[in-house]
């Protein structure tokens, strides 16, 4: 897990490939959630205004209901982190973080695993909680699903 | 056109008479003698009786040609001096008929401008001007631009430029520093706060960590 040292500053060499911890987690899951909802935002921006366009006479905001909000922003929100994490191990927050989702033995999650781990974040997001009792730094999720959070802060994937 | 001639003084006009009397008096004595030589028959003699004569008058006559020769000039010149009225003259001879009659343009081949030109001193010339308001007043500077910029091909200038600077790298190395600055601080707080967290959660928990580093 050490190649590419290089591009990491010394301080932080001797950490690399370590269980991230509680605060970190928390704060790149917040990032995401962000990410996602600038995105719902965005979206409900771009059909607002392409009615607009299309009938500008008679416009007015689309109905947002908090409930279809919440569907469509979880679903968007498992896709996400799907893609994210089969393909690279890392959304968005945990690049900023210097995080990387890894199978138990440091491999790659794979798709299923990523596509469970992601409903299973979605639903139950409190399991992320674990990590603080656990003796591993594994959440409720990493336990079920055998993957783990490590401190990684190489630019990209290099395997 | 006259020639404004003042008029002869008397005595030389006494002079001319006497002249005319001696001429007229030395041609009518030689007719006569050659008539009567003619009519004697005594040509032969006289022929011979004058050569003496001949070959004197004529030594005489070429001293006097010679000596006439070398006073002519001068006494021509005092005569002109004396009797002609030059301004009088040029006065009347109309400049403007002989100027109009003139071939200039073969004058002025005749003449050599460079060397003429060779002689004018052109940074004199050039002090007096004010070339700067010349140019502001007389040249129309639109056209001028107009016409250098349609000769430029701006977009291959710019271009140009835009190679040699590298805009793209220099923005990308600054963002790129500034950016990967901010984010290790947000990273080493991350870990730092991670490390605490663990800390407190391991003494709260009574639990014994045997190293850092364990996975």
């Amino acid at each position: 897990m050490h190649e590419h040292e290089f591009a990491i500053p010394k301080e932080a060499r001797g950490f690399q490939g370590q269980r991230a911890g509680i605060v970190t987690r928390v704060v790149a899951a917040a990032i995401d959630a962000a990410v996602v909802a600038l995105v719902l935002l965005g979206a409900y921006l771009g059909y607002a205004g392409v009615r607009f366009l299309l009938d500008p006479r008679h416009f007015s905001f689309p109905d947002a209901s908090i409930f279809r909000s919440l569907v469509v922003g979880a679903a968007l929100m498992a896709l996400y982190l799907t893609v994210a994490w089969a393909m690279t191990g890392r959304t968005y927050g945990n690049v900023l973080l210097g995080l990387r989702v890894v199978g138990s033995r440091g491999g790659d999650v794979g798709w299923l695993r990523a596509a469970l781990r992601a409903g299973f974040y979605v639903v139950l997001p409190i399991g992320l909680f674990w990590v603080v009792i656990d003796p591993r730094q594994r959440s409720i999720q990493d336990r079920v699903l055998g993957t783990a959070v490590v401190y990684d802060w190489r630019p990209s994937r290099t395997q | 056109m006259t020639v404004p001639v003042r008029r002869l003084p008397d005595d030389v006009a006494a002079a001319l008479t006497a002249l005319d009397l001696a001429v007229g008096a030395v041609a009518v004595t030689a007719s006569a003698a050659q008539a009567t030589a003619r009519t004697l028959r005594l040509t032969g003699l006289v022929e011979r009786g004058a050569r003496p004569f001949l070959r004197a008058g004529r030594s005489w006559r070429l001293r006097v040609v010679r000596e006439v020769d070398h006073l002519l000039p001068l006494l021509v010149d005092l005569a002109v001096r004396r009797y002609v009225d030059l301004d009088g003259l040029v006065a009347t001879v109309d400049l403007d008929a002989a100027a109009e009659r003139l071939d200039v343009e073969a004058v002025i081949a005749r003449v050599d401008l460079d060397a003429i030109a060779a002689r004018i001193d052109v940074e004199a010339i050039l002090d007096r001007l004010d070339l700067t308001a010349t140019v502001l007043e007389r040249v129309d500077l639109e056209a001028v631009v107009d016409g250098v910029l349609a000769r430029i091909d701006l977009a291959a200038l710019v271009e140009e430029v835009l190679d040699e600077v590298d805009l793209p790298e220099i923005i990308r190395e600054s963002t790129g520093t500034m950016a990967s600055d901010t984010v290790r601080n947000v990273r080493m707080q991350g870990v730092t706060a991670d490390e605490a967290v663990t800390r407190v959660v391991d003494r709260l928990l009574m639990r014994h960590r045997p190293a850092p580093g364990a996975t």
